[in-house]
């Protein structure tokens, strides 16, 4: 699994769980850039991360996440972990 | 010691400084003990027998610390560890905080006779630093505490501009700091910076704060004669002394470690110019809502939205839109969050209701989010504005001045009376105040303070005085309120200071003290 192959499967779980089409992620995209993606949505996006790529993520890490680089970056370092 | 007395200004200040720089010559190990020694002696200086008691939560915390680092291979035995330390952490401020008055509850009900001479002086800042170290210890667990140092940790606990009534730091941002050599040492920038956002915060404490104090002490002394029109002055002073008053205190504390090198998280950002509650939790007490969010809120939340995941059940906006997916994921963790962070600030029961009335607010924001839901619109997406549209503003301070009502009255029965006479259902018109012109008029120009002028913070922000980024940064358009080393702003805050310092005389406690 590469960076590219991250990004692709994030885009499909954002317009998904933000039920929008419309939306090109970016490594660059941060939480400002996105209406949807506010606190409220935050934590279902972190779990349905989760339960794609088959990892869990610690509660301290969560925070860490508001941009969509950090969250490619945080996936593969898991994934290899496993 | 309080920032606002002359021992502090006149005499502890100045030595702790002339020893810091001397001690930075010798080594920096040197310097962070001599901030430790300082440090203690600031809190023991009010009641020396608590200095004990923060020293052994110290020594308790950090040993558990290790123990809980020690244990990572063994799951089970790290996670006792973990909840007896939370366990007695959380004991300790029970005693204090919670003991007696629920006793005193009992003994109205006649259940229980409380013996002559019992009770207890809360210890000062108890609950920001049992707070700071619960942190700490589930960060130990979660293996992203290791390699911390004693001195490091009792400096991170103890460091006086933060020990009584925070900022709540988090210790991922100040370790870092402590280990980074070019902390320790005099720089003309920061030492400059600092002491200007000190006068400031110490000048939002004497003038302005203060003055309100009157005032609301003046109506809560007489509550039940006031008119409705005593109610909404007592009320809307009240509301700008918090402000001030620990806004205040929260620039004080980041400008003291910015003579030290130090940098603090942002604590307020100008929260009465909020256009909706979510974004007033995120300018006000920022970094309370921040250790609410990342030990209270996003545990549950994550615990509710795997539990559904395990179950096949929509999460993120499709299980938003149904009534079980909104009350599991959003209304339950918003209710769980904010009746803490209510009991928190006391034991009453009034401390709850305004819990659960922020609660109530941010669950209809919440909805009303959902409801006026806009499609990404690619190529603009909605920034915060400066210039919310004044009615959201104007709802927003409302719905918060009604929590605050419960957040000062002694009981609920108070809080109704306030509230009942603000609505006019008093015959007294007569007013309280010996020259109400002037509480008005004070009133209106601290709103136009609040609501008109950008905050301090946002006036030294090209100098980086905080950690975290504010929501609005400067706007070029205001460069006259561009702080800059000229002689402008050396006047304007030389004058500052000097009307602060003459203002010290009362030298009287901060409001977030007690709590």
């Amino acid at each position: 699994m590469d960076q590219e192959s991250v990004l692709k499967q994030l885009t499909g779980i954002f317009r998904e769980l933000f039920d929008d089409d419309s939306i090109e992620l970016t490594s660059e995209t941060t939480a400002a850039d996105i209406a949807e993606w506010d606190s409220m949505n935050h934590v279902s996006l972190i779990v349905a991360v989760e339960s794609r790529f088959g990892i869990k993520f610690q509660t301290a890490e969560v925070e860490d996440l508001k941009n969509v680089g950090d969250f490619v970056a945080l996936v593969l370092k898991k994934s290899t972990q496993k | 010691m309080l920032f606002n007395s002359f021992l502090f200004l006149l005499l502890f200040l100045p030595l702790v400084l002339s020893g810091y720089f001397l001690c930075v010559r010798i080594g920096h190990r040197v310097a962070m003990a001599w901030l430790v020694g300082a440090s203690l002696l600031f809190y023991g200086w009010w009641t020396p027998a608590y200095l004990i008691l923060l020293c052994c939560s110290i020594l308790f915390n950090y040993t558990a610390g290790v123990f809980i680092q020690k244990t990572s291979a063994n799951g089970r035995v790290q996670m006792i560890i973990l909840a007896s330390g939370i366990t007695l952490n959380l004991l300790l401020l029970c005693y204090y905080k919670y003991l007696f008055p629920i006793l005193h509850w009992f003994e109205k009900l006649d259940l229980y006779l409380i013996p002559a001479n019992a009770g207890v002086l809360l210890p000062l800042g108890i609950s920001f630093f049992t707070f700071t170290q619960i942190g700490y210890l589930i960060d130990c667990k979660a293996g992203l505490a290791s390699g911390r140092r004693f001195l490091d940790y009792t400096l991170f606990v103890t460091f006086f501009p933060h020990l009584i009534a925070g900022p709540i730091l988090h210790h991922r941002e100040m370790m870092p700091q402590f280990e980074n050599r070019e902390t320790w040492r005099f720089d003309l920038n920061n030492f400059t910076v600092g002491l200007c956002i000190f006068s400031i915060g110490l000048a939002k404490k004497t003038i302005v704060a203060d003055r309100f104090s009157d005032y609301v002490n003046t109506g809560f002394n007489a509550l039940g004669q006031l008119s409705s029109a005593d109610a909404w002055m007592t009320m809307l002073s009240y509301s700008m002394q918090l402000y001030f008053d620990f806004s205040g205190y929260s620039e004080m504390a980041i400008g003291l470690a910015l003579l030290f090198n130090i940098r603090f998280p942002a604590n307020f950002d100008s929260p009465y110019k909020s256009g909706s509650i979510i974004e007033f939790w995120q300018r006000w007490h920022m970094t309370l809502t921040r250790y609410l969010n990342l030990y209270l809120y996003n545990p549950v939340a994550l615990w509710v939205t795997r539990l559904r995941t395990h179950r096949g059940m929509p999460v993120g906006r499709p299980g938003l839109k149904t009534l079980s997916g909104f009350l599991s994921m959003v209304a339950f963790p918003t209710v769980f969050t904010m009746v803490l962070a209510g009991i928190w600030h006391g034991a009453g029961l009034q401390f709850l209701i305004w819990g659960l009335l922020h609660a109530c607010y941010l669950i209809i924001n919440h909805i009303w989010r959902l409801i006026l839901h806009k499609k990404n619109a690619k190529n603009s997406p909605e920034k915060p504005n400066w210039f919310s549209p004044l009615w959201k503003i104007a709802v927003t301070y409302c719905s918060v001045l009604f929590a605050q009502i419960f957040f000062r009255c002694p009981s609920i029965t108070d809080s109704l009376t306030m509230i009942s006479t603000m609505i006019g259902h008093s015959h007294r018109t007569s007013v309280i105040f010996d020259h109400p012109l002037l509480v008005w008029t004070y009133i209106t120009v601290g709103f136009l303070v609040v609501l008109g002028t950008p905050n301090t913070l946002q006036v030294f922000s090209k100098w980086e005085p905080t950690l975290s980024k504010l929501q609005n940064p400067f706007s070029e358009k205001l460069a006259l309120f561009q702080w800059k080393p000229s002689i402008f702003w050396a006047v304007v805050v030389g004058v500052v200071s000097a009307l602060a310092i003459l203002g010290v005389g009362g030298a009287t406690e901060f409001l977030y003290f007690r709590f």
